[in-house]
């Protein structure tokens, strides 16, 4: 029943401080660390593509009514 | 983990419950999306309107801001928004509320918010006269209240005649 | 190309189930050919709604070839339900996870952008509804999706008044969300999801 019929396998070469990071996210949010890669890759793709558009990617905190420019 | 697929039995139980009602959900807001893109925005005057009226007719009823938010149960910013910012468009449960509350004609106030398609031009005309006549200040004067008056007669007179229509 | 899987619906008003199919993932093409099929049924009920002075979905005024074009993102996903020739609902989820409010800490979410079954088979719409289920089928499609996700069945979603009444049965209400036009939020759990699909409530 799998959605996806075919899958690579790719060898990822990470420091102990990206692997160290990978783990942790992948223990907060109680997914598997590919599960995380590939949801790095989702934010990515969308955020590249709206950046190159010309757009701007900002963090906001309603609560302090702050807005700051992600520069990327 | 591998999925449980439901038994044909339950399935036909549930699909039986559900027969023929709404399933619709809706948000398609991308990650950084905070407001969905309103029907169609409603033109300068419209909007300015729009504003005034809520902050109008608030006073005149004698409630504070904090009085209206409790009572209609909307946010607080969300209303300051409204009577401030009159390029802000609100969510539609917030007009039906504030309708309720302040006792005006939703549809009318559906298209003035911009929540709803174009105003008839008898709507837009009273809309800008009442958008001329009117000044932020925290008391109405009674010019102020009589611009109310009349603006709140013609929404209402414009209800009227969209339900004789019918 | 899509990939198929079977599934069923129930047709109106007969204790008999339809064989149907699930469409893993709709191609924009797709998704706007589905919108087109469903327009005349739906301009005969919009018709009908304004004449009653009713409030119609929003959604049915959308540019749907702008929606349409997330799916050229990985981070979107659309399935719909085939039955008889046509599709009698659509479902668009979002594969970046949320973060569930229901859990803590924050697990991960298959957030359902959209949901919605052909106008033919509602009762508000049509004097006889053809096909039941297709709300039950999609929920059923989203858990399975979510689990391949690696979120563990858990989905959340925004929905329309007029069909709370449906996802309270099956999800936790967490009330109205200020960010999403006011419109109630609901998310299920896994352990909801595992109930779901095994008919414990």
């Amino acid at each position: 029943m799998a959605i996806e019929t075919t899958k690579r396998t790719m060898t990822l070469n990470l420091t102990d401080a990206e692997m160290r990071v990978l783990e942790v996210l992948s223990a907060q949010k109680d997914l598997s660390k590919t599960a995380v890669i590939r949801q790095a890759l989702r934010l990515y793709q969308l955020v590249d593509h709206r950046l190159a558009s010309g757009e701007k990617l900002f963090f906001e905190d309603e609560a302090k009514r702050q807005k700051e420019l992600m520069m990327i | 983990m591998k999925v449980v697929r439901m038994s044909d039995e339950l399935f036909l139980k549930r699909a039986a419950e559900e027969e023929g009602c709404m399933i619709s959900a809706v948000g398609l807001q991308p990650l950084h999306a905070k407001k969905a893109e309103p029907v169609q925005q409603a033109g300068e005057p419209i909007r300015f309107a729009f504003s005034t009226l809520i902050s109008y007719r608030r006073r005149a009823l004698r409630m504070t801001m904090e009085d209206v938010a409790r009572r209609a149960k909307v946010e607080l910013d969300e209303l300051l928004e409204i009577e401030e910012n009159s390029s802000y468009v609100p969510e539609v449960r917030t007009v039906h509320r504030l309708a309720d509350l302040l006792k005006l004609p939703i549809p009318q106030l559906l298209v003035l918010s911009g929540n709803a398609k174009t105003a008839t031009a008898e709507l837009t005309e009273a809309a800008v006269r009442f958008a001329a006549r009117s000044r932020a200040v925290e008391k109405l004067n009674p010019e102020q209240s009589d611009a109310l008056k009349e603006f709140v007669k013609v929404l209402v007179e414009q209800k009227d005649k969209e339900a004789k229509k019918k | 190309m899509s990939s198929r899987r079977k599934s069923r619906l129930k047709r109106a008003g007969k204790n008999e189930l339809v064989a149907a199919e699930i469409v893993d993932a709709l191609s924009k093409e797709e998704l706007l050919a589905t919108h087109l099929d469903w327009e005349p049924e739906r301009l005969e009920a919009l018709k009908e709604l304004l004449d009653a002075k009713e409030p119609w979905p929003e959604h049915w005024h959308w540019d749907w070839s702008k929606k349409a074009g997330l799916l050229d993102f990985m981070a979107y996903r659309c399935m719909g339900i085939e039955c008889e020739g046509r599709m009698q609902g659509l479902l668009m989820a979002s594969t970046i996870a949320r973060s569930s409010r229901v859990e803590p800490p924050g697990k991960a979410v298959l957030y359902v952008d959209y949901i919605e079954s052909a106008p033919w088979n509602l009762k508000d719409l049509v004097d006889e509804p053809k096909f039941s289920g297709v709300g039950i089928a999609l929920l059923e499609a989203a858990i399975e999706l979510s689990e391949e996700e690696g979120f563990g069945g858990r989905i959340g979603l925004h929905s329309l008044p007029q069909s709370e009444a449906f996802y309270r049965k099956y999800m936790t209400a967490l009330g109205l969300d200020a960010s999403h036009q006011g419109l109630h939020y609901f998310e299920m759990s896994a352990e909801q999801a595992r109930l779901f699909l095994e008919g414990r409530k």
